[in-house]
């Protein structure tokens, strides 16, 4: 399976606040025999949805890995057919990193909640600048409806 | 029986106690393409959900073989170093207490003895009919 | 806000970041060896504390990274003077007599215990 586990930005304010949503569908492989989504993907989904709002307020460039996730919970499931909406924002942020908080909902209803944190990699532990790599990088972000970040060269 | 697709191999079982299982992490996976390009390493949402069929594995083995298990929280997860390619990751789950009709379990992963991770996380029953 | 009031919530930080009970975070408790945090917990501690008491952490004000990374600071696995003095600026309030014998860049984590935070914070509130 492929893992960009986000289908789209609705909004993204850099720093502070961003709501994306991913669909749940049979057209997709599904990581197990469950009838509804892994609860762990739903997390994963909050995770890269706190990760491009981090990338989007720190410096141009910088990769944005898992740190640690403080809690989170599943009260209820999705379905394939169902939109998961999403928020995340930001508590705190620093440098080194952010703490988030983000919550999944399915018409209203709550599928998941998490708090986590976000590392911000120094330059030395990415890998180095790749034009053809950068260049579908954009893509990507293009398409799934994420702004230029104001700091990176178009 | 369920499909184990984050699980290769099972190495240890003690039904309804402890699990220890295997994954072994091969460059041609999908998910690495994405995760990252030029830096392949395993998404932690993956390990956890590794984590979460050796534990169901490990409770069904105690409940005959009937799975109706599902991840219902997850306190404390950290990774403190990448699992990548090449390496085979181990998992390591044990049972830590029941509340309120959730198992809650501590996992450790790790490569070669050097650990990659711990957390908590807690499995609940489903209802098949929700 | 008291000297009592400040170990309490530092304690409860802590115990928060580390996914522990208050009881095992002593003021006395070494960060590293005795409560076994990880890189990411420092981060982590950094932010409960700056979300418990609204205050501002610069980066490596509490946790000074430049003494790992810096060739002037250390060398050969041990702190140079140059590294003491930069210690001594960032941790006023630390002992570093005893570490100061041995300086061995390894033992620079056993320098943060729960005390260390607690000093660390009153300063921040009374400024």
């Amino acid at each position: 399976m492929r893992y960009v586990l986000v289908d789209r930005f609705l909004e993204m304010e850099a720093g502070e606040r961003a709501r994306s949503v991913k669909c749940v569908t049979r057209g997709e492989p599904f990581l197990n025999d469950l009838p509804f989504y892994p609860p762990a993907l739903v997390l994963e989904a909050l995770l890269q949805t706190g990760g491009a709002l981090s990338r989007a307020g720190s410096e141009a460039g910088q990769m944005s890995v898992l740190g640690k996730v403080s809690s989170a919970s599943f009260p209820a499931h999705a379905y394939p057919g169902d939109r998961i909406d999403i928020e995340v924002t930001i508590a705190l942020s620093r440098p080194e990193g952010t703490l988030c908080e983000g919550v999944a909902t399915v018409d209203g209803r709550e599928v998941g909640r998490a708090e986590f944190m976000i590392v911000l990699l120094p330059p030395e532990m990415t890998p180095p600048p790749d034009p053809e790599r950068d260049a579908k990088r954009r893509l990507l972000a293009r398409a799934l409806g994420l702004p230029h970040a104001p700091k990176e060269n178009a | 029986m369920s499909a184990y697709v984050f699980i290769d191999r099972i190495l240890e079982c003690t039904p309804g106690e402890r699990v220890v299982a295997h994954k072994a992490l091969a460059f041609n996976e999908e998910f690495f393409r994405d995760h990252f390009p030029g830096m392949p390493v395993v998404p932690g949402a993956m390990i956890l959900e590794g984590f979460v069929q050796a534990a169901r594995h490990c409770l069904a083995q105690r409940d005959g073989g009937h799975d109706r298990w599902t991840l219902d929280e997850v306190a404390g997860m950290r990774f403190n170093r990448f699992a990548v390619p090449g390496e085979v990751l181990r998992l390591e789950a044990e049972v830590d207490r029941t509340e309120n009709g959730a198992i809650w379990f501590k996992g450790k992963a790790s490569v070669d003895e050097a650990g990659v991770g711990r957390l908590r996380f807690a499995l609940k029953e489903y209802d098949p009919n929700e | 806000m008291e000297e009592q009031e400040i170990i309490s919530k530092v304690r409860k930080c802590v115990a928060t970041a580390l996914g522990r009970d208050e009881d095992e975070v002593q003021l006395d408790s070494v960060l590293s060896t005795d409560l076994e945090a990880e890189s990411i917990d420092y981060l982590d501690i950094t932010f409960q504390l700056e979300r418990e008491f609204g205050i501002s952490i610069q980066k490596d004000e509490l946790f000074p990274q430049k003494i790992f990374q810096d060739e002037a600071l250390v060398k050969d696995g041990v702190v140079t003077e140059q590294g003491l003095a930069y210690l001594k600026e960032k941790l006023p309030y630390a002992d570093l007599e005893k570490f100061s014998a041995d300086p061995k860049v390894t033992a620079v984590p056993e320098l943060f215990t729960v005390q260390l935070l607690v000093s660390f914070v009153q300063t921040k509130v009374a400024a």
